[in-house]
């Protein structure tokens, strides 16, 4: 025992709660094994910290303490870089997906002739001649808010509507312009073309596809602009009565019948 | 350039709702302590608080970017108040994000320092509903709505958000009954 080293400090919690033991129990404990100088750094540490903690929980100022050796300061920096690359990633790979999606998908959404859905109940063929051959001049090219009327040659008895296709205004609301045109023959509404209609993007198109072709067959139906708002497509369905009432309004003036 | 606009809307949107239930998961399992033993709990927490943080980013481009596109028609007042003129479908989205800013921003560590915890906690709850939330904004106004993948993909996000979610009050429920019996 004479070559003992002299023993390094101890914890001094550690050196209290021995001796509150030992003079609990009234005999004397081993004292404990000793520590090296990386343990005595790492117990101080340990000891600022809680030292911290306990002045900062009652209220008082918190004094910055070195961070713990072991924990890295900076945990998780890879997945945040990953995380963050593919956040950018994908967003720019949906954009461009979308982006080709709509380049895809244009040529399926063009309206040919500016006619949604053709629904002639009562049109004899030289109507419906008649008619596509109005659709074709009619095109999507009418911007004019002004209502046109294209009339043609026949003319049946008075009091009812001239046989031909009359055009209404175009009709703005938040998301695009909608415009329609009234076929008439034999005196009744036999079809509604669409000129114009919001298609900016995907969700208009696939709004308007939905909506419009109920609209049309409503309208037809009905023998007038007092259609039903269509569920989740209001603004085009405002729209397309509007622009339909025009249209049969004109229709009516050019036929000489009033109210 | 403004259906550019429009794609990137929809781009952040859809990322911005991966890395709200990401961010969810992440901290549901580090509350619950499932976070097995290869991580440590540190690298957990510190990645669930930077993708809170993310999602709050992105979140933003998503409301930027969606006001730069002229076609949307919305209005800058439609961006911060719920059902202004937009519409519920666009509100949720609005209640959403200021829910998101309601979470992550008393989480940064200057201000939670000064929070008592159970505040804290108890506005940091608010993120399940936001996430709800964010969800049924998708659902109802997004252009992809009716796509499969993206109501597959949506359908994905809320199962990966459930499980974390069952566990946690699973655990919950079991820590208020053990101390009652000890």
């Amino acid at each position: 025992m004479s070559n003992q080293q002299p023993r390094q400090p101890i914890d001094p919690l550690v050196a209290q709660r021995l001796q509150q033991m030992n003079t609990r129990t009234g005999q004397t404990l081993p004292p404990p094994r000793p520590i090296d100088a990386d343990q005595a750094a790492k117990l101080a540490a340990a000891a600022q910290r809680a030292a911290a903690a306990r002045a900062a929980k009652q209220g008082g100022t918190a004094v910055r303490t070195a961070p713990n050796p072991g924990r890295r300061a900076k945990p998780a920096r890879a997945s945040k870089v990953g995380a963050l690359a593919l956040s950018v990633a994908t967003t720019a790979g949906l954009t461009a997906m979308f982006a080709g999606q709509d380049t895809g998908t244009t040529d399926s959404v063009v309206l040919t002739g500016g006619t949604l859905a053709t629904v002639a109940p009562t049109a004899s063929t030289a109507a419906t001649a008649s008619t596509e051959a109005a659709t074709t001049t009619a095109g999507d090219t009418l911007t004019s808010a002004d209502p046109t009327t294209t009339v043609a040659a026949a003319a049946p008895a008075a009091a009812t509507i001239l046989d031909g296709t009359y055009v209404g205004a175009a009709d703005s609301n938040r998301w695009g312009v909608v415009q329609v045109q009234a076929v008439y023959s034999g005196g009744q509404l036999v079809d509604v073309q669409i000129l114009q209609y919001p298609d900016g993007d995907n969700k208009s198109v696939r709004i308007n596809q939905r909506s419009l072709p109920t609209l049309i067959s409503e309208a037809i139906a009905n023998q007038s602009a007092d259609v039903n708002t269509v569920s989740g497509a209001t603004y085009t369905s405002d729209s397309y009565v509007a622009s339909l009432q025009s249209a049969i309004d004109a229709a009516k003036a050019a036929s000489g019948i009033t109210g | 350039m403004t259906s550019w606009w429009w794609y990137l809307t929809r781009a952040t949107g859809i990322v911005a709702a991966v890395l709200a239930v990401a961010s969810l998961v992440w901290g549901l399992f580090f509350s619950s302590r499932n976070t097995g033993n290869r991580l440590k709990p540190n690298w957990w927490l510190a990645l669930h608080n930077y993708l809170g943080g993310l999602t709050l980013a992105f979140i933003g481009i998503h409301v930027v970017v969606s006001f730069l596109d002229t076609d949307s028609g919305l209005r800058f007042v439609d961006l911060l108040v719920p059902n202004s003129t937009a519409g519920w479908a666009i509100g949720w989205g609005v209640v959403a994000t200021w829910m998101f800013v309601l979470v992550v921003v008393p989480s940064m560590a200057r201000i939670r320092r000064r929070l008592p915890r159970k505040a804290w906690h108890a506005v940091h709850l608010i993120s399940i509903p936001a996430v709800v939330l964010s969800m049924v904004h998708a659902f109802q106004s997004g252009s992809d709505a009716t796509v499969s993948w993206f109501t597959r993909g949506l359908a994905l996000l809320v199962g990966l958000a459930v499980y974390p979610v069952t566990i946690r009050l699973i655990g919950l429920s079991q820590g208020r009954r053990r101390p009652a019996a000890a």
